[in-house]
């Protein structure tokens, strides 16, 4: 029993860090501090469980531990540490900022570790509720913004019917395959072609699709992108999106694996819809951050071709690529400021490469990686996916997937076209360089850029970690 | 005489299911009621979980009930702190009043 517990020493140490800083915020008045303390822990949280091995099955058979689970929650982490570092210095200037927003994030992320690694309807639903429940406070937590409390009712609302869908839908699958647990659910689909289980899963099928914002459960992501605090946004594009994505390829793939013909049909359908919708409804944007949020549902929608086509690696190494740039764009529109105020519309980035050429620099790398040009990771991530649709039978598919994103391009490149080549109007963006928490998120998106070029150059590692980490799902 | 089975219990719960959908879907006014509507959507699960529990005498359900009755008042309480801080900008919870963002 020691034994195994042990392989969870690192959420453990996640766990009393989040509630020792629940405390510290009460009582000292650094935030700043407490916010890197937590971007800290989730560092540390993130290098132990890459160093750790072993696999097996705890706690009477609520959570496991194996290769795929391991590298989720590593790149969960550390994304969720890179959007905590983009929060001291955006909130410096606005309102002050509270060090709850450290806290709630590590709340957060303790809830999508909990997600990733449940292995029973149980842990899964209580840790996915830990994950949304703390998701809403940090988008409704700038109580001075009338933008962020609409969005986090709206997020709150739309959430908690998704949520609700969902235990519905575990309530059928408890029911019809006797038991809650993955292994007995896995068993009874491969068993009996089960209706009851059927409806069960589309059920949490369409709780999921909502968390990582697929077409046509997707109406609230504009919204809450755009109304919630630029790092909040950042933390949104990045860590729910691979814990909800990472959980909706292994329960289709794995415990819904006996199910496939009640889902294969859905999930094309979803994949289409959101590749189309995300690219063609990207392209009308004028707002940076509501472009972000189309460019995520686009986004997950070409990843459920990996999904379709069974192939963990490619779905691992997407969400990757997918994530480093994304977290690039939204830590550079976090620093801009306009006058002061947050950056919100395309064109006032106007002449920020001749007034910021580093900071300029690491979002067009970004963007470039988001549009899949060449040399970027972006490329290497489209090519992964679709390579494995076409190898799947999936050809059509690919192909559509492959017209969406070149008609995505346009849109990441017309930022990159304002970025570089539009005059600048009276108000030029500008960005607090002083100061070291602004040189921090600097850095961290230079980092990112850095990372989103490197890794085509030098795939080599990811790629080989990535497969065995994809091994152990199926 | 009707002995009331299984499948008895599974109607109630999609019929609330429906009715807490409907509340969500048809309601204009006021976002206090949407709450209420979702507290009824996880009763409707709740349901099935016991009756499914009792039939098939599976104990693992009326646990599951418990804890989504935890997570509902969990969430709720979130749910009205976030209105409230929409309520001090708006002085209303009017669902036509959160519609700044669009586009």
């Amino acid at each position: 029993m020691m034994e195994s517990v042990s392989l969870i020493r690192p959420e453990l140490f996640l766990a009393l860090a989040a509630l020792a800083f629940l405390l510290m915020s009460a009582w000292f008045q650094k935030a700043e501090g407490i916010i890197y303390g937590c971007a800290g822990v989730m560092v540390i949280a993130a290098l132990w469980i890459a160093c750790a091995d072993g696999a097996g099955v705890l706690l009477n058979g609520m959570i496991a531990v194996d290769d795929f689970r391991r590298f989720v929650k590593v790149i969960i982490l550390l994304s969720g540490a890179a959007a905590l570092l983009f929060a001291p210095s955006f909130f410096k200037q606005d309102d002050p900022v509270d060090g709850a927003y450290g806290v709630l994030a590590l709340f957060a992320s303790l809830g999508m570790l909990g997600m990733v690694s449940a292995t029973h309807l149980l842990s899964f639903y209580v840790s996915f509720e830990l994950q949304n429940l703390a998701l809403y406070i940090l988008v409704a937590m700038r109580r001075d913004n009338r933008a962020s409390s609409e969005a986090g009712v709206k997020y709150f609302v739309l959430g908690a019917l998704a949520s609700g869908v969902m235990v519905f839908g575990l309530s059928w699958l408890y029911g019809f395959a006797g038991s809650g647990s993955y292994a007995m659910i896995a068993s009874a689909a491969d068993h009996a072609q089960g209706l009851g289980l059927g409806v069960g899963m589309i059920f949490v099928l369409a709780g999921l699709a909502f968390k990582v914002s697929l077409v046509p459960f997707h109406m609230w992501t504009p919204d809450v992108y755009d109304g919630a605090a630029a790092p909040v946004t950042g933390f949104l594009t990045a860590a729910p999106k691979i814990a909800a994505m990472a959980v909706l390829g292994f329960l289709l793939l794995v415990p819904f694996g006996g199910l496939w013909v009640f889902w294969q049909g859905p999930l094309a359908a979803l994949a289409l819809l959101s590749m189309f919708w995300g690219a063609l409804a990207g392209l009308l944007q004028t707002h940076i951050k509501r472009l972000m949020a189309y460019s995520a549902i686009l986004n997950m929608g070409t990843l459920l071709l990996a999904v379709l086509a069974r192939d963990g690696q490619s779905l691992l190494l997407y969400l990757c690529v997918y994530v480093m740039a994304a977290l690039g764009v939204m830590g550079g529109v976090s620093l801009i400021r306009i006058k002061g105020q947050e950056l919100e519309r395309i064109e006032d980035c106007a002449g920020l490469g001749r007034v910021h050429p580093v900071l300029a620099g690491a979002m067009a790398l970004c963007l470039f990686s988001l549009a899949a040009v060449p040399p970027m990771a972006g490329f290497l991530g489209k090519f992964m996916v679709f390579f494995a649709a076409v190898k799947a039978d999936f050809t059509g598919l690919a192909a559509l997937g492959l017209l969406a994103s070149v008609l995505a391009a346009a849109f990441y490149l017309r930022v990159v076209k304002v970025i570089y080549f539009e005059a600048p109007k009276q108000e030029a963006a500008s960005f607090e360089a002083q100061g070291l928490p602004a040189r921090a998120a600097a850095a961290a998106v230079v980092l990112l850029a850095l990372a989103s070029s490197f890794l085509m150059i030098y795939p080599g590692p990811l790629l080989t970690w990535t497969a065995s980490a994809a091994e152990s799902l199926l | 005489m009707l002995t009331i089975g299984l499948s008895h219990y599974l109607a109630l719960s999609t019929m609330l299911f429906m009715i807490g959908l409907c509340g969500i879907v048809f309601n204009r006014r006021n976002v206090i009621v949407i709450l209420l509507a979702i507290e009824l959507i996880l009763l409707a699960a709740n349901i099935n979980f016991v009756a499914f529990s009792s039939f098939g005498s599976l104990i693992e359900g009326q646990v599951m009930a418990m804890i989504v009755l935890t997570v509902a008042a969990a969430e709720t309480s979130v749910g009205l702190a976030i209105l409230v801080v929409a309520f001090r900008q708006r002085l209303s919870v009017d669902v036509s009043d959160l519609a700044a963002l669009k586009g």
